[in-house]
Formats: structure tokens, C-alpha cells, sequence
């Protein structure tokens, strides 16, 4: 039960994801989480988007799939920009798969029933949104621990099963906020193993929110983060990134 | 996993609050079961006596607040038989009594020449001898209940009637009642001369247009009196309107505490959840769905309560007919008209009870709601 052929990084067809000189204000806050921040992201892309604590990164990931919306710019789907919110769920269903650092599994379902949840609506038969999460667990190690609820799995194998979740209706693009950021250093390798596998085998994109150096070093490429502004590759000596007609 | 398996295990997360509130709405509907059923089986023994009686208009002292306070001179019966379009014409006085045994009766006087005897049907014994006779048919219900049989006497304003006939009647008004000469009631109750109600059959009951045009005869003739077709007559009745609008208006405040149990307990349940809510709107649940699932999280609420009430008002109507003072007038039962009402009560509960609730759970902030863990 593939996901999607593998693809590698594509640049024929147009980013998969664009941010046109997003701004995210919080006015009661008084505070700007992200300033003018354009960014492209290819189909098959692995993308590491880096900083400290408090740079954006969050936001940053919630507006690339419409959890958050920008209170200047646009963000572009494929070369679109979704409208509404219906829209934006509808893309976060189908096309968008989203790992949080803390995992946010429903306590009360088990393994398998919470990577049931995002095909509610996509998948119409309950036998085989079944089978697809077994097929999911199994692929990320988890087939035995399937009934389990969340309370009794490990920080890795909650992180597991949230990657699994997120694979559910094979996604264009995997969004990654902190995935590793709640785990110790071994559990930390498998997921990023993992993800990175995945990304490389089904040919989804990937970006990566995380300050972790492991992360950064196998991402096609870094941006970094710094008061909610992107910072230039120049200043941070790293290689400027292939292409991208909206980054700076 | 099934959607609806989802909604149950919400509701099973607290299953106390759950049960507790199915209960509530259990006892609300069993409330609306039992007095809205009493006040039908009141409306349905009236109308099922007229019918047994064959009596195609009623007649009643008009502007009297009771029934019972309203008293007819004897002798309009004949004036009003005279009448064109009208057959036969009964007086007929009536008073609700306490037996020495503790039991509420009808007690009911007609002429011994009214043809209103005619409609009992014997099933042992006699009709009274004579006018002025202390003797009396009993329904059989009621015979039953006393253990009298032909033969025996029962006491009432503690004058002694002998019982020589027991009538048969499905109906409580007439199974339940003692039926004596009109003149030994008048006597006892010192009613001389008068009737309670006047019994009128028409000459062409099936010709609705004949039968309005001796209603509206009678009316201009009678003025003080008020005249109703026996089909209509339960809606003008004092004793059915008053207990009609009571156990609507006790029903209606039970109805809206179990509709203010749903919202509270299925709001609760959205605040308490907000977090998971935000879950599902960030793996691309649509508002749809969610307010679907609070709502199916409402009607399973009121499904189980509705299930819980039905039962428990069919045994709190049957116990409130063995009510001494109430048993004799009513006949409760449920019927399919009930149910469909229930039904729909149950449904306008768990979709109202928790559509506030379910919108509150699509209005949040899924990034807010995630944070809120």
C-alpha cells in the first residue's frame, strides 16, 4: 500500500508551497511572530527551517497550512491561494500531513484508531481506513502496538504513531513542527530516520521546524529563522538555496 | 472505527455526567408521557362514553366554570326534543362521589324511561324497577374492584342502593360508574328537578351539514345553554382543558431543564475537549463534521433518555390511574401518535441542547486549541 511513487526534488512544474511576503502580527500581544517572509518549497523538498526558541518557527509552519492565518502576504498551494478556512481543511485532509512536537494524539483512542482519524471524510469504508492505519503502523514499526492507547506507548512511539497519522491520506507535503524536541537522543534518530525515509521513498516533501543539528544536516536545504525574519544565506554561510523566485 | 463509535466513546469519557444527564432526560420525558397520556385518556374517556351513549350533541348550563355547579331544568329535555332534526333527548345528572370504601365513582341519574339504559349492555341482573327505587346498575370494573354482585348494596351519601344489574363497558366512564334512577339521585343530592347534562341524538347523524343546522337550531333556541358535538366535546369540557394545560405546562418546564441538562453537559464536554477539537480541525477534520459529532453526541444523550422515559412513563401513567381519585376518569394509553411526538420532542432536544455547544467547538482557534493541553 505505497504512499505515492518516489519522486525526487521537482522544480518543473512550480513550488508546492509558497509564502509571498507573509506577515503574522498578534495585536493583542503587541508582537510580530513572522516579518515579510517569502519562501518557496519544492515537490519532494526536504527543508529545515531553523532558529531559537521564539524565532517563528511554529508560526511559520501553522500558515504554511493554514492553521494560522496571515495578517499580510498570501501563501500558495501549488500555485493557488486557498480562500477559506474550508478550503485550507480541506487541504490539511488531503494533500497535507502535519507531526507537532507534543504529538496531540486523542488519549482516548488507541494507536490505530488515531491514524484512523484524518481519513474520516476521505476514506468512506471503515474496513478500509482499518487496514490503511495497520498498513501505516506496521510501516512505522508499530503493527503490535496497535491497540494501544497513547498513555501506554513511549514519547518515540507516540511520535511514531503521530508520523503515522500524518501519512494517512498520503500527503503531498509533511509538516514537522519540533518532532524531535520532546524525545531522548535514540528515539530522536528513529523518528528522524524515519521521516527522512519516508520523505525519500514516497517522494513528499518535508520541512522540518527544529533546532536540532541533526535535522539540519540532512535537509536539501536550510532557512533560518531569527525574530521571525528570514535570514540571508550569505550571512549565515551556508549555500544559497538552488532556486526560489520569491525568497529573498 | 466508525463515526458513531467516536460520538460513544466522547459520551463514555465521563459516564456518570453522561448517565446522569440520560436520566434527567429520562424523567423529563417520562413527566411529558405520563401527563400528557392522563390528560388524552381523560379527552378519550369522555368521548368514548358519548359514543357508547350514541349521543350526537351535548348540552351543558353555559358560563359554568364546572361541569358538575351547572344544573338544568328537567323539563327542557322535552322542549328541546321538539326541536326539528333532533330524535331523542335525555337528562342526565351526574356527580363524582367517595364510596364508604375510599373509592371515587361516577354516579350517574337518568329517567328510568330515558332510552340511555338501553345502551348499557347487562351482563347479569337487571335495570332498576322504577323511578324512585334505591336500586342500581354498576359497570363491571368498578363491581369488580368492590367485589359487589347482584344482590349486594353499596352505600353512598349513606343511602343504601342494592345492586341489581352489572353492565360490561371497555370504557372507564361507563365501567367505572354506578347508573341509579334519576329521581333517587335528585333525591339524595337534593337536585330535585334537575339534570346535569342533556344527551341529544339527531335524526340524520351521518349528514354533517343536517346535523351543524340542528346544533345552530339549538343554539338560537337555548341561549343560556352551551351545545357541542359529542366529537368536539372533550375540547370544551372545563375538567379536559384545565388538565389539557397543565400537564403541558408541567411538561414544557421538565422538557427545558432536560434541554438545559443537554447543553450544560455537552458544553462542558466541548470546553473539556477543546484541545482534542483542535486536533481534528488540524488534521483536516471540516467544521461539518465536528459540529456532526457534537450533535449525534446531543441525540444519543436523548436517544438513551428517550429510551429510559418511555418505560418509566408507561409505569408512571399505569401507576397514577391506580390513584383513587384519578382511576374512573381516564384511560391512558400510549398511542402511536405519542410516540411519534416523543420521537420528535426527543429529537428537538438532542439537535437544540447541543447545537450551541457544537458551535462553540467550530468557532475556536485550532492553534489556540492546541496550545490548550
Amino acid at each position: 500500500m505505497p504512499l505515492q511513487p518516489h519522486r525526487p526534488p521537482s522544480r518543473s512544474a512550480g513550488p508546492l508551497l509558497q509564502l509571498d511576503r507573509v506577515c503574522r502580527v498578534y495585536p493583542k500581544a503587541g508582537v510580530s511572530a513572522i516579518a515579510d517572509v517569502s519562501l518557496s518549497v519544492w515537490s519532494g523538498e526536504f527543508v529545515a527551517i531553523a532558529g531559537p526558541s521564539g524565532s517563528g518557527k511554529s508560526t511559520l509552519l501553522h500558515v504554511l497550512c493554514g492553521l494560522d492565518r496571515p495578517t499580510r502576504g498570501q501563501v500558495l498551494f501549488e500555485g493557488h491561494a486557498p480562500s477559506s478556512r474550508e478550503q485550507w481543511t480541506r487541504l490539511r485532509a488531503e494533500r497535507i500531513g502535519f507531526v507537532f512536537q507534543r504529538f496531540h494524539l486523542l488519549p482516548k483512542l488507541t494507536a490505530v484508531e488515531n491514524v484512523e482519524i484524518p481519513m474520516f471524510g476521505v476514506t468512506r469504508s471503515p474496513r478500509m481506513r482499518r487496514e490503511r492505519a495497520l498498513w501505516l503502523l506496521e510501516r512505522v514499526g508499530l503493527a503490535q502496538h496497535a491497540d494501544r492507547l497513547p498513555g501506554a506507548l513511549s514519547g518515540g512511539e507516540c511520535q511514531r504513531v503521530a508520523i503515522a497519522r500524518s501519512l494517512a491520506n498520503a500527503p503531498s507535503v509533511i509538516l514537522a513542527d519540533e518532532p524531535t524536541g520532546n524525545l531522548d537522543s535514540g528515539a530522536s534518530a528513529a523518528v528522524l530516520d524515519l521521516l527522512t525515509d519516508i520523505q525519500r521513498r514516497e517522494g513528499a516533501s518535508l520541512i522540518i521546524a527544529s533546532h536540532d543539528a541533526g535535522v539540519t544536516s540532512r535537509a536539501d536545504r536550510v532557512v533560518r529563522l531569527l525574530d521571525g525574519r528570514i535570514v540571508p544565506p550569505a550571512l549565515t554561510g551556508e549555500a544559497p538555496p538552488v532556486t526560489g523566485a520569491l525568497e529573498p | 472505527m466508525r463515526f458513531w463509535t467516536l460520538v460513544i466513546r466522547n459520551l463514555a469519557r465521563r459516564p456518570l455526567r453522561s448517565s446522569l444527564t440520560a436520566a434527567g432526560i429520562a424523567v423529563a420525558l417520562a413527566s411529558f408521557i405520563a401527563l400528557v397520556g392522563l390528560s388524552r385518556g381523560l379527552e378519550r374517556a369522555w368521548t368514548g362514553a358519548l359514543h357508547e351513549r350514541d349521543t350526537h350533541i351535548f348540552a351543558v348550563r353555559k358560563q359554568s366554570a364546572q361541569l358538575l355547579s351547572g344544573t338544568i331544568d328537567e323539563r327542557v329535555a322535552e322542549r328541546v326534543a321538539r326541536l326539528p332534526g333532533v330524535s331523542r333527548v335525555s337528562g342526565e345528572l351526574f356527580d363524582i362521589i367517595e364510596l364508604d370504601t375510599g373509592e371515587t365513582v361516577l354516579v350517574i341519574g337518568w329517567q328510568r324511561s330515558s332510552y340511555l339504559w338501553d345502551t348499557l349492555r347487562l351482563i347479569s341482573g337487571r335495570l332498576p324497577a322504577g323511578e324512585d327505587v334505591k336500586e342500581t346498575v354498576m359497570g363491571n370494573q368498578i363491581a369488580e374492584a368492590l367485589n359487589k354482585h347482584v344482590g349486594d348494596t353499596v352505600l353512598f351519601n349513606e343511602a343504601p342502593f342494592t345492586v341489581v344489574g352489572i353492565c360490561a363497558s371497555a370504557g372507564v366512564m361507563t365501567g367505572r360508574a354506578i347508573m341509579v334512577p334519576l329521581k333517587s339521585l335528585q333525591t339524595i343530592q337534593e337536585k330535585q328537578g334537575r339534570v346535569t347534562v342533556l344527551h341529544i341524538r339527531v335524526e340524520r347523524p351521518d349528514d354533517h351539514i343536517a346535523a351543524a343546522a340542528v346544533l345552530d337550531g339549538l343554539t338560537r333556541a337555548f341561549p343560556d345553554l352551551g351545545f357541542s358535538l359529542s366529537d368536539e366535546v372533550a375540547d370544551q369540557n372545563f375538567f379536559v382543558r384545565t388538565g389539557r394545560a397543565m400537564s403541558w405546562g408541567t411538561s414544557a418546564i421538565a422538557l427545558l431543564m432536560a434541554l438545559l441538562m443537554i447543553l450544560n453537559t455537552l458544553l462542558m464536554s466541548v470546553i473539556e475537549r477543546r484541545h482534542e477539537i483542535g486536533v481534528l480541525t488540524a488534521v483536516g477534520w471540516r467544521a461539518r463534521r465536528i459540529l456532526a459529532m457534537v450533535v449525534c453526541e446531543g441525540l444519543t444523550l436523548a436517544g438513551a433518555g428517550n429510551l429510559l422515559g418511555t418505560g418509566l412513563g408507561i409505569v408512571a401513567m399505569r401507576w397514577l390511574t391506580l390513584v383513587p381519585q384519578i382511576r374512573g376518569f381516564v384511560e391512558p394509553q400510549v398511542t402511536v401518535r405519542m410516540v411519534v411526538e416523543i420521537a420528535l420532542v426527543t429529537l428537538v432536544l438532542g439537535t437544540v441542547g447541543s447545537a450551541y455547544p457544537a458551535w462553540r467547538a467550530i468557532r475556536e482557534d485550532p492553534v489556540e486549541s492546541l496550545r490548550d493541553e
